[in-house]
């Protein structure tokens, strides 16, 4: 342990506490502020909450492998297939995905997810100015009909996507309470995500499907496919859902952002991109040191697992001016909402997408968002956002 | 310092300095060039900082990346021949006076 941390600045702080979790935007930026890089005496790794060492740390890929990484456990529950290899192997399995996934695919996708947008949109505020939940009564139901229809699944069921995304976030943090409770009282959840994913509950013009015709292509195996198809469960509802309530927040708590898109609706591609950057929804991602390396200054010894801190890096007042504002017309490329590298998200192509329906259709029918009670934040190891608020939806 | 010209649809060109082991995308966001997005942050999972290699350049500016034909399939002009993400481009000296083109539009 000593020779470990010389050199780095320590805390014995527990970033996976209630009250970290809870407080994680302060929390973070104090561990960003303290150092460059931090070693949490508790866990046994390092973290940075700065924007420019991250990014060195998910840019290299060769240094900082995914092979493992803080909290790895070979036996999870969550399909760690993308998540722990690294190339070849990595990009063979990944192209699978992707190319299911890929900008290219979404252009077959635009008009659907669109009509769909318009039409829940129309059907909510046909009565005018409505009061309403926003992940129940209105992102939920978006998502969780597009999403999962692109795939290819049955209208049965589909909720359990959600708790499907907490358990496989939790789980990626460690072993506390919530990682316990969250298998507890999900398992029948896991039941019936094994279910779907086999090929015969998919419809076989779904894009879950082609995961199955990639493998009869000798591309990747059986098995590999089924774990493929696991992580387009995983990772497509959840945290999409809390990407977008993040970005109706944000359009809440500065309404000129509304109006700026109201005015130029081609601007609806952008209100995710800031979103995530706002409000990260990974806190952290993990990497472990493939050789001794240095980073802002501290001694990363070989071997030694890694976290870069997402919400910290996010708000990085080093990269971003006022960075707790949410500014459509921030120059926002460079922000980590997807992570950063060759395994930033999958489906980013696809989230882009979802939310560009989804704003072109309400900037036309909202007027303005209010928001009429306490928003409630996330409670996950490493999922972060705000998962449940009460709106009032202003009819234009 | 390496420089890139980047020319507008309408002709119009900017000629900026490159960090040596920036990419063309970075350089372009660097100095404020329009016409280059760069979603997704040079991870080859979009399209949005695509460019035309001027021909005289395409053998110094080297092949395409495994994985950036997939997604220039995605790109919202025309792909060409010479049609690259510029992310995957990255500035070195004998890339000196490098001149791509931007396409009408990237999303």
């Amino acid at each position: 342990m000593s020779v470990l941390t010389s050199g780095a600045a320590t805390t014995d702080y527990d970033i996976f506490s209630m009250d970290a979790i809870l407080h994680a935007h302060e929390r973070d930026a104090a561990i960003r502020e303290q150092a460059p890089v931090v070693y949490l005496e508790k866990y046994d790794f390092y973290v940075t909450g700065r924007h420019d060492l991250s990014q060195q740390v998910l840019q290299n890929w060769e240094t900082f492998s995914s092979a493992s990484r803080p909290f790895h456990d070979p036996n999870s529950v969550r399909p760690e297939i993308l998540l722990v290899d690294d190339p070849p192997r990595h990009t063979q399995v990944k192209n699978v995905i992707l190319r299911a996934l890929s900008p290219a695919a979404m252009k077959t996708m635009k008009d659907t997810f669109q009509q769909q947008a318009d039409r829940l949109i129309g059907e909510i505020m046909s009565g005018g100015t409505v009061e309403l939940e926003a992940r129940e009564d209105l992102v939920g139901r978006y998502i969780l009909k597009v999403f999962p229809d692109m795939l290819g699944m049955p209208a049965e069921g589909r909720e359990n996507l959600l708790s499907y995304g907490g358990i496989v976030f939790n789980t990626l943090g460690p072993e506390n309470e919530l990682f316990h409770r969250t298998l507890e009282e999900n398992g029948h959840v896991l039941d019936w995500v094994g279910r779907q994913c086999k090929r015969e509950a998919l419809d076989p013009n779904g894009i879950a499907a082609q995961m199955y015709v990639a493998a009869d292509n000798g591309e990747i195996t059986e098995e590999e496919a089924e774990l493929l198809v696991l992580v387009l469960l995983s990772a497509g509802s959840d945290s999409t859902i809390v990407g977008i309530t993040g970005a109706l927040r944000g359009m809440a708590e500065f309404p000129g952002e509304w109006e700026k898109l109201r005015a130029d609706p081609s601007k609806a591609r952008l209100v995710l991109e800031e979103a995530i950057r706002w409000q990260s929804i990974t806190r952290m991602l993990g990497r472990v040191a493939t050789k001794d390396v240095e980073l802002g200054g501290t001694l990363i010894p070989r071997g030694s697992k890694m976290g870069t801190m997402m919400v910290a890096a996010n708000r990085d007042h080093r990269r971003w001016d006022r960075p707790a504002d949410y500014q459509l017309d921030r120059k926002i490329a460079g922000h980590m909402g997807f992570g950063a590298g060759i395994h930033s998200c999958v489906g980013q192509a696809v989230a882009r997408l979802e939310s560009e329906c989804f704003f072109n259709a309400l900037s036309r029918r909202v007027k303005r968002i209010e928001i009429t009670g306490q928003p409630e934040p996330v409670i996950n190891n490493i999922m972060h956002g705000t998962v449940r608020m009460s709106l009032k939806l202003h009819a234009a | 310092m390496p420089k890139v010209v980047y020319v507008a649809p309408d002709g119009g060109r900017r000629e900026v300095e490159a960090r040596t082991g920036d990419s063309v995308m970075q350089t372009a966001l660097n100095n404020d060039v329009d016409g280059i997005v760069g979603e997704c942050g040079g991870s080859l999972m979009c399209a949005t900082c695509h460019v035309y290699v001027e021909d005289a350049w395409l053998e110094k500016a080297g092949g395409r990346a495994p994985g950036e034909d997939m997604m220039l399939e995605g790109a919202a002009s025309q792909v060409k021949p010479n049609s690259r993400l510029s992310c995957q481009i990255v500035m070195t000296d004998e890339l000196d006076g490098l001149t791509v083109h931007l396409p009408d539009s990237q999303y």
